[in-house]
């Protein structure tokens, strides 16, 4: 077994470590303020009603589940794009436990997908406020939410280890990702039904966060996703962490000497 | 039972600036064709660790010593899992833990509980021994209430002390550890030890690198000396740091390879104090008998490594690597000496050669046999300095001594291994322009320090003063115990005069005149004066020729003499019989080239037509003596051999 699975499995077994610290840092991040971590909930609430409003009316939907639909892609939205752009600086942030430590080096990226999955967790709580809003009542195809969250964190895992250890060699890259990445946001329809694009679906077939969010927004709005999305998805996450397998083994053996 | 099983060793890490770092200057070079290729792939390289092979058992204390950036620090991240090898293979059997630096890796904003709570997370120690440890810190930082605060309040005295507390949670089966305790108030420094010491007690296996000699002295039984990332010498403590006292002054540099650059010498380096060897009998009893000059990164255009044993071997071969950045030019190892020794100043040369090669030669290997025993050897190769410019220097000296044979009917050989202290830059140099002051001065100051000059082929010099200067830290007066002068004919055989031995005062100059009385006109000469090992910060900073004089008129001798080792040595303190000579000699005496009595006679004869008073007629044989003819009231009455110290009358009637 070469180093990088051996990183990987020492990671598994030391979960205790990221875990408490995924959750140690979000509270220091809302450590001596007033609401604490429910400020996650109540900005993201802000925010997605503030979306709502103004793209119901600029769509001129008045569908309340639309709503659902925008606040459930925005919330998985922020998850995935937030592994990206949080992975750019995943492995630089904790350099000095790498340098002085020989934790595993997958253990720091959990353990900032640790982080984002919290904050999701905080969003959820928005999330079924719509609902029942919405009036979407669960049903037994709302149990697809399961399945589609491990796939999502599954992803947002390999995605911030490997822009992690590519950011953390090529410092041009951050900057870069996180344009690209807010980009994305515009052609991912979070806000607009896919079936807007009419002849240009295909725009969001091939888009990648699409078929992520859709892993949790389908359920949630009471079907579950279309097969081609689990397949795709299946494929998506195989290929990503093969992809961040070679990538480990190219520049993981030499992280503590350059980070 | 072994824990830590280290085979081949090496580390070699780059060093990415922000250049080097950017996506850009590798897009560039997908871009260019290969065109930057040099530029843009070409990182600076640190070879931390360079062929490092050890084993630690359980019950071994070893310590680490060595200058700093020996890889001390290098070494013991990798044992810790930190740094991964470039080459080469590390094994650790039982959990370690490593104290490599006294930070506390979190938020400011986590009060002193929190952080030990985290720190007992990361280092997986069981929820049930947490409170344990808990009150132990509590104990041992003396912290009170403050733990209760965020650690942003604390002082760097507090930090501190929860940062050793915390370094020291948990038991671990081995334990590396780097530099120990810093600074503190003396108080928390007893109790810091304290704890520190028990940590080290209860460890099976303890890796620790140090400068405290005292600290290592109490916890080691172990050592092992590391110079530029390689091991110099390894076994029990005592031997190590004996040797490692001897060696701690001498420069030293760890070879970087900057991008663009040719791996030209660094001029602080000193090739007798760097060699690298295979140690993996290290530990048990048994030393290396192999020395190398590290590789290319080093080459430089003097080198010499030497050993000294305590009884007497015998050397195998010599490996010599001559490196070229201009693969046109034709390199040439300008010359080549093995010097032999039994006490460590009166020095013999059992081989001499001048090597030239065209390019695609750039590798010797001597074989070296019947060379005969000695205590003390030493190989030196020396490139032309004019070339240095071009790119051109000796890579690589290898001296091997590792005659199984030899050693297998002699026992095992403990040496102290330490090549003596020479400054290169102060080996033998062919230039003009005098007096010639050695270069130690403002540099370095070593303990055993020489100045050779060489004058060519066709110059001979009479040396008539040479000055000396100590340098000294504090503890004055010392003593140079002695200083030696050598002068050779030919460059290679060389006869020692000892002057004197000399109580210096701090920072005086001291002039040695009593070299008039010598009429001695050699090529090469040099001075050598040795300082006592009294263990303060002192040594020999100066040596300089004041005065020489210069005999004109003879034609040079054939650059490759062999060396005919049935002639009798010189002796330690032999009385040189002084020539005399005129500076008038002309300078068209006939030169045979084969250097017989006859051709010495031939000359001195032409001498007589020439001039009319007595005259010396001095010519250099072919087994690198000095002969000479007098002629007196216009009659050549005998030949004189110089070299063995004896005068030989040869009776010219019966010679022609």
């Amino acid at each position: 077994m070469n180093y990088v699975l051996r990183d990987w499995q020492e990671a598994m077994s030391g979960w205790r470590f990221w875990l408490r610290f995924g959750i140690l840092d979000i509270n220091l991040k809302y450590r001596r303020t007033y609401l604490g971590p429910f400020w996650i909930t109540l900005s993201f609430g802000l925010t997605a009603a503030g979306l709502a409003f103004v793209y119901s009316t600029l769509f001129n939907v008045n569908d309340d589940v639309y709503i659902a639909y925008l606040v459930t892609g925005l919330a998985v939205w922020m998850f995935v794009s937030g592994s990206i752009v949080e992975g750019t600086s995943s492995l630089m942030r904790h350099s000095a436990l790498i340098r002085e430590s020989n934790l595993p080096i997958l253990s720091h990226a959990i353990r900032t997908v640790v982080g984002g999955a919290i904050v999701f967790l905080h969003n959820l709580v928005i999330l079924i406020g719509v609902m029942i809003y919405a009036r979407i009542e669960p049903t037994l195809e709302t149990l697809y939410i399961i399945p589609g969250l491990l796939l999502v964190f599954m992803n947002a895992i390999w995605m911030t280890l490997f822009f992690g250890l590519i950011c953390a060699r090529y410092r041009d890259l951050p900057p870069f990702v996180s344009t690209i990445t807010n980009l994305m946001f515009l052609v991912t329809p979070v806000f607009w039904y896919r079936d807007m694009l009419e002849g240009r679906a295909l725009l969001a077939d091939v888009n990648p966060f699409y078929h992520l969010i859709e892993l949790v927004r389908a359920p949630v709005l009471g079907a579950a996703a279309d097969p081609t999305t689990y397949i795709y998805v299946c494929i998506g996450t195989v290929v990503g962490w093969l992809m961040t397998y070679y990538v480990a083994v190219r520049f993981q053996v030499r992280l503590a000497f350059w980070i | 039972m072994r824990c830590i099983s280290v085979k081949n060793l090496s580390v070699n890490y780059p060093v990415y600036t922000a250049r080097a770092l950017s996506l850009r200057v590798n897009l560039v070079r997908l871009g260019s064709a290969g065109r930057f290729a040099r530029d843009a792939k070409g990182n600076a390289h640190i070879q931390a660790l360079n062929d490092l092979s050890f084993d630690v058992n359980i019950g071994d204390r070893v310590a680490l010593v060595g200058r700093n950036g020996a890889g001390k620090s290098t070494l013991l991240k990798v044992l810790a899992g930190i740094y991964k090898p470039t080459a080469g293979s590390v094994e650790i059997t039982g959990t370690t833990a490593a104290i490599l630096g006294l930070g506390i890796p979190f938020d400011e904003e986590l009060s002193g509980y929190e952080v030990v709570k985290y720190a007992g997370i990361m280092k997986s120690v069981d929820n049930h021994r947490m409170s344990e440890v808990k009150q132990e810190i509590e104990e041992f930082t003396d912290l009170g209430d403050y733990l209760e605060l965020p650690i942003r309040t604390y002082s760097s005295g507090m930090r501190m002390r929860l940062a050793l507390a915390l370094a020291t949670i948990g038991r671990p089966e081995i334990l590396l550890m780097d530099e120990g305790i810093g600074a503190g108030d003396q108080f928390f420094m007893d109790r810091a030890r304290e704890r520190s010491m028990r940590f080290m007690r209860e460890a099976s296996a303890m890796v620790i690198a140090s400068h405290s000699e005292h600290l290592l002295r109490e916890f080691c039984n172990k050592a092992i000396l590391l110079d530029g990332g390689g091991p110099l010498i390894a076994g029990d403590i005592d031997t190590v740091m004996e040797a490692y006292a001897r060696f701690e002054r001498t420069p030293s540099s760890v070879p970087v390879i900057l991008p663009g650059q040719s791996p030209m010498p660094c001029t602080s380096f000193c090739s007798g104090n760097e060699p690298g060897h295979p140690a993996h009998n290290a530990f048990d009893g048994t030393f290396f008998t192999h020395w190398r000059s590290p590789a290319i990164s080093a080459a430089r255009p003097n080198a010499h490594i030497g050993l000294q044993f305590e009884e007497p071997v015998a050397p195998r071969r010599v490996i010599l690597d001559q490196w070229n950045a201009e693969l046109s030019e034709d390199g040439i190892i300008r010359r080549f000496a093995i010097e032999a020794s039994n006490d460590g100043f009166e020095t013999d040369i059992r081989r001499a050669a001048v090597l030239s090669a065209s390019m695609p030669r750039t590798h010797w290997n001597i074989p070296l046999s019947s060379i005969g025993e000695a205590r003390w050897w030493r190989a030196l190769a020396l490139s032309p300095p004019t070339r240095e410019a071009a790119g051109w220097a000796i890579a690589r000296l290898e001296f091997d001594f590792s005659d199984d044979q030899t050693f297998a009917t002699s026992g095992p050989i403990s040496s102290a291994c330490v090549a003596p202290a020479y400054d290169p830059s102060c080996a033998f140099f062919r230039e003009t322009g005098l007096p010639w002051v050695s270069a130690l001065k403002g540099r370095h100051v070593a303990q055993d320090s020489w100045i050779g000059w060489d004058y060519g082929d066709s110059r001979h010099i009479s040396v008539t003063a040479v000055e000396i200067q100590q340098w000294d830290g504090g503890a004055n007066p010392n003593t140079v115990s002695t200083v030696v002068l050598e002068y050779s004919f030919d460059g290679f055989e060389s006869h020692a005069e000892i002057l004197e031995s000399l109580t210096l005062v701090r920072n005086e100059k001291r002039l040695l005149l009593t070299l008039q009385e010598h009429e001695i006109y050699a090529r090469a000469w040099r001075i050598r004066a040795t300082s006592g090992t009294d263990g303060g910060a002192w040594g020999i900073q100066h040596l300089r020729f004041l005065e020489i004089e210069e005999l004109l008129g003879l034609e040079p001798v054939p650059d490759d003499i062999p060396v005919d080792n049935s002639l009798p040595k010189p002796a330690p303190s032999a009385t040189v019989v002084p020539v005399t000579s005129t500076p008038k000699v002309p300078a068209s005496f006939k030169n045979s080239g084969d250097c017989t009595d006859n051709a010495v006679e031939e000359n001195a004869a032409r001498a007589d037509r020439l001039i009319d008073d007595s005259v010396t007629v001095v010519q250099f044989d072919g087994n690198g003596y000095r002969r000479s003819a007098t002629k007196r009231d216009g009659k050549v009455d005998d030949t004189t051999l110089i070299g063995d110290g004896k005068k030989r009358n040869i009776n010219v009637e019966s010679e022609s």
